[in-house]
């Protein structure tokens, strides 16, 4: 590998300039042990022809100084003889340079050796004369300038930013001038990596360029090895056709000229750019069978041909095209990769400081409990005045005698269990006492165990519970069950209407309006009692007042008093000192929040004034 | 206190205090919480679900071969083959038969539902308020219930305007005149008692579960202290 001078990358060996940066390599063709190559650094654009030039003036400098003493009149005689032939090459040995001397020996120790190209330069000069060599150099010439007209009118079809009246006289646009000013150690092909004229290209010639980088430096250098192989009459018997159609597509440099003006106002208009590539995509099968004569892809063409660009800027622009595709495909396969999968989740912005306001008002509340439950002794409840759907129930409950059927349903969470187990243990404890018949069912199953609890927190006897499965469903089938047979309904549970009282301890408004809603249509008003937690109160107060609901007692401080007024003790322990304390806090915190929403208002009101 | 008492006493602890570390932002303990709850709740709910419905439902009349029972429980089988073909990516369409019948049948039931449980009742019990005989209950005019019968009416028309007109003004943007503004104002004042009623309940039911069990930790800690 050798390493490009101007941007220290590494290129092939046979590679004739740069194809990261596109700059020519001066070491073209350097041989092992070759120290001095002035004259090839001299001319940077060197090419075959160049080069078999030199290789030819150098074999035959006899021949050269021939005919210069010939004109001069001087020194040098043809016919001195053997002597002065046989001193020649000890003479030349001695002139030519080492490395000369080193291919020389060993293409006489080795006929391969002296190389496919040299071979076919020696036998190239032995077979054309010496006026016919200056015409098959000239040919040769042009042959190469066509392509690289070619390669130039390819780099002119690819879209480019339009070039506006402030472009530099240049060519240069406003845009990248300044950003070459902000990035000036950026590298050179990056400068025209931000062209976002350039994407519509990239999409089109994606296909073509998902070979990536790779690939693309490959089929640089063949193409430049197959040229550089290739001697110059080879070129000229094969590619005489090909030159006259290049030239016949060629068109005038007057009407290229205008065209490289005109081209990039085209590109700014959306469909004009098609217009633009019709004469290319027409020209392309032409020169495809010409191509492959030659040995090109025909695919690759357009790359290929660019030996030598017209300018740097073009060149680099090829290749941050290539850049910019393999980051496009990049993209897409990731696209292709994520098609299926969830979208990931909202990142949302947290606002700082809102988690340590929530651990210190918890930690607050948590402390404040605590504190209540462990330093502060349970005051005895207050006589308070009984609620009316409380006292309602209480009529209800005082209504039953023994043997009556009474259907508990279990609707209740585990969460809520301990709220729920005050309220309804009392109740069903006065029910035990009167020698209520006590069925109990669910339509969770959650409440097929929280029934157990409660019976034990109740202190009755532990009775098998029913799961009603359906939801709404089934709650609508149990109430349907007129005669009693319906296969929906487990076992043991009777026709609705059979139910003296039907006893709902809730913590759910959908299941409450399952039952109002489903059931009660069914069933007389008088049927149906809520125990529920706390929540539910807002809830349960329309459906009471329209008469839909025997009665229903919401939360702790009701079921209290439910109990009380059934002369049955509430369970033991019930922190009323710890809720009015969390009351407490909660009131404060909503005030705290009320007051600093309203600053946080007034502030922003205060900041407005002066803008209106 | 028995070994097996302490051992569900710590568990139930160190799953309080998981939860309670929710307080430090969302972290793993508390995420691990909260799937050991989902985990053993599915469980739970899939054997009642299989013990209690499956079973008796579905594979046991199908076990009695050539009776009513066995005929229309074929039925239900089918439709549960139809939505075990669903975990299949080309036979999804099959299982959207099952669940056309359920959403239909679930909706139908809803609408009948609301409307007569819910609707009907309500609207009934508002009018009902205004009528001669409940006014003139207890041999005389029963101010206080007029009293409250206009409040409840102004709090019904009043939210209904406030939602009508918000929505008008979101889909056209137009100005509405003083009088609307007015009663949607009202309007929204009832809604604003009425949410804060329901915050408080919700509050209430949180504040008593937290309240239970922190009682439960401080009654299991004595416990522990005293052997």
């Amino acid at each position: 590998m050798i390493l490009c001078p101007h941007c220290g990358k590494e290129n092939l060996p046979q590679a004739t300039r740069c194809v990261h940066c596109g700059e020519d390599l001066e070491e073209l063709f350097r041989i092992e042990g070759m120290e001095d190559n002035s004259a090839l650094q001299e001319e940077p654009d060197i090419s075959v022809a160049d080069l078999l030039e030199s290789f030819r003036n150098d074999s035959i400098p006899k021949d050269e100084e021939t005919g210069s003493a010939d004109s001069t009149g001087q020194a040098y005689v043809s016919d001195s003889g053997a002597e002065s032939n046989a001193e020649m090459p000890a003479e030349e040995e001695e002139q030519a340079p080492e490395w000369l001397a080193r291919i020389r020996k060993r293409a006489q120790q080795e006929e391969d050796a002296a190389g496919e190209l040299t071979r076919k330069g020696n036998s190239l000069d032995a077979a054309r004369s010496e006026d016919h060599r200056g015409r098959v150099d000239e040919e040769f010439a042009n042959w190469i300038g066509r392509i690289r007209e070619n390669a130039r009118r390819e780099n002119l079809l690819m879209p480019k930013p339009a070039i506006n009246s402030a472009d530099s006289d240049e060519g240069v646009p406003e845009w990248l001038r300044k950003v070459r000013e902000l990035q000036p150690e950026a590298e050179d092909g990056e400068q025209f990596a931000e062209e976002p004229a350039e994407e519509p290209a990239v999409e089109e010639v994606e296909p073509e360029e998902e070979q990536g980088e790779a690939a693309a430096q490959d089929q640089a250098q063949e193409t430049e090895s197959v040229v550089e192989q290739t001697s110059p009459e080879e070129i000229l018997g094969e590619t005489e056709p090909a030159a006259e159609a290049v030239s016949e597509l060629e068109p005038e440099p007057e009407a290229e000229s205008a065209g490289e003006k005109a081209q990039p106002a085209d590109e700014e208009d959306s469909d004009s750019g098609d217009a633009e590539e019709l004469p290319e995509s027409a020209a392309a099968p032409q020169f495809a069978p010409v191509l492959e004569e030659l040995g090109l892809a025909a695919d690759g063409a357009a790359l290929e041909l660019d030996e030598k660009p017209a300018s740097s800027e073009e060149l680099s622009a090829d290749l941050l095209l290539l850049r910019r595709q393999k980051e496009n495909a990049q993209i897409l396969m990731n696209l292709i990769g994520e098609e299926g999968r969830g979208l990931p989740p909202a990142k949302t912005q947290r606002v700082s400081g809102r988690g340590l306001y929530r651990l210190i008002l918890g930690a607050f509340l948590l402390l404040v409990l605590a504190a209540v439950l462990v330093f502060v002794p349970e005051a005895k409840p207050k006589q308070i005045e009984n609620p009316a759907p409380a006292v309602a129930l209480k009529d209800v409950l005082d209504r039953l005698a023994s043997g009556d059927k009474v259907l508990v349903v279990l609707e209740y969470q585990a969460a809520t269990s301990p709220e729920l187990e005050q309220i309804a243990a009392p109740v069903l404890r006065e029910l035990e006492t009167r020698g209520a018949e006590l069925q109990f069912l669910t339509t969770h199953p959650n409440g097929l165990w929280l029934a157990d609890a409660l019976m034990r927190a109740a202190e009755i006897p532990t009775r098998e519970t029913a799961f009603l499965a359906g939801g709404r469903l089934g709650v609508l089938a149990a109430a349907l069950n007129s005669e009693g047979n319906s296969a929906v309904i487990p076992a043991g549970i009777e026709e609705l209407q059979k139910y003296e009282l039907i006893l709902l301890l809730e913590d759910s408004q959908t299941d409450i309006q399952n039952w109002i809603e489903q059931a009660g249509p069914w069933l007389s008003a008088s049927k149906l009692g809520v125990l529920a937690s706390s929540q539910n109160e807002a809830l349960l107060l329309p459906y009471y007042d329209a008469g839909q609901l025997a009665g229903f007692a919401a939360g702790t401080l009701q079921g209290r008093v439910l109990a009380q007024a059934l002369d049955q003790a509430p369970l033991t322990s019930a922190p009323s000192r710890a809720f009015q304390a969390g009351l407490l806090v909660m009131i404060a915190v909503i005030l705290l929040g009320i007051l600093s929403k309203a600053e946080a208002d007034s502030s922003a009101r205060h900041a407005k004034e002066p803008e209106a | 206190m028995n070994p097996m008492d302490i051992v569900l006493g710590v568990i139930g602890i160190a799953l309080s205090v998981m939860i309670f570390s929710y307080l430090l932002g969302d972290n793993f303990f508390f995420r691990a919480a909260l799937y050991i709850l989902v985990g053993v709740s599915s469980g739970f709910a899939a054997a009642v679900l299989v013990t209690k419905v499956i079973l008796p439902r579905l594979v046991e009349p199908l076990s009695r071969n050539g009776t009513d029972a066995f005929w229309l429980g074929l039925v239900p089988l089918a439709l549960c083959v139809l939505l075990v073909l669903m975990l299949v990516p080309r036979t999804v369409k099959a299982g959207t038969l099952p669940l056309a019948f359920l959403a239909g049948t679930g909706a139908a039931v809803a609408i009948a539902g609301i409307s007569r449980g819910t609707l009907a009742p309500q609207l009934l019990s508002v009018v009902n308020r205004f009528s001669p005989e409940l006014l003139r209950a207890n041999a005389g005019v029963n101010w206080g219930g007029i009293v409250e019968a206009l409040f409840i009416l102004l709090g019904v028309i009043s939210v209904l305007f406030y939602f009508h007109h918000r929505l008008s003004r979101k889909s056209a943007g137009t100005q509405r005149p003083l009088l609307v503004e007015g009663i949607s104002s009202v309007g929204q004042i009832f809604l604003g008692i009425s949410l804060g009623m329901l915050f408080v309940g919700f509050f209430s039911a949180a504040l008593t579960a937290l309240i239970a069990r922190m009682l439960w930790l401080k009654e299991f800690i004595l416990a522990l202290l005293a052997g």
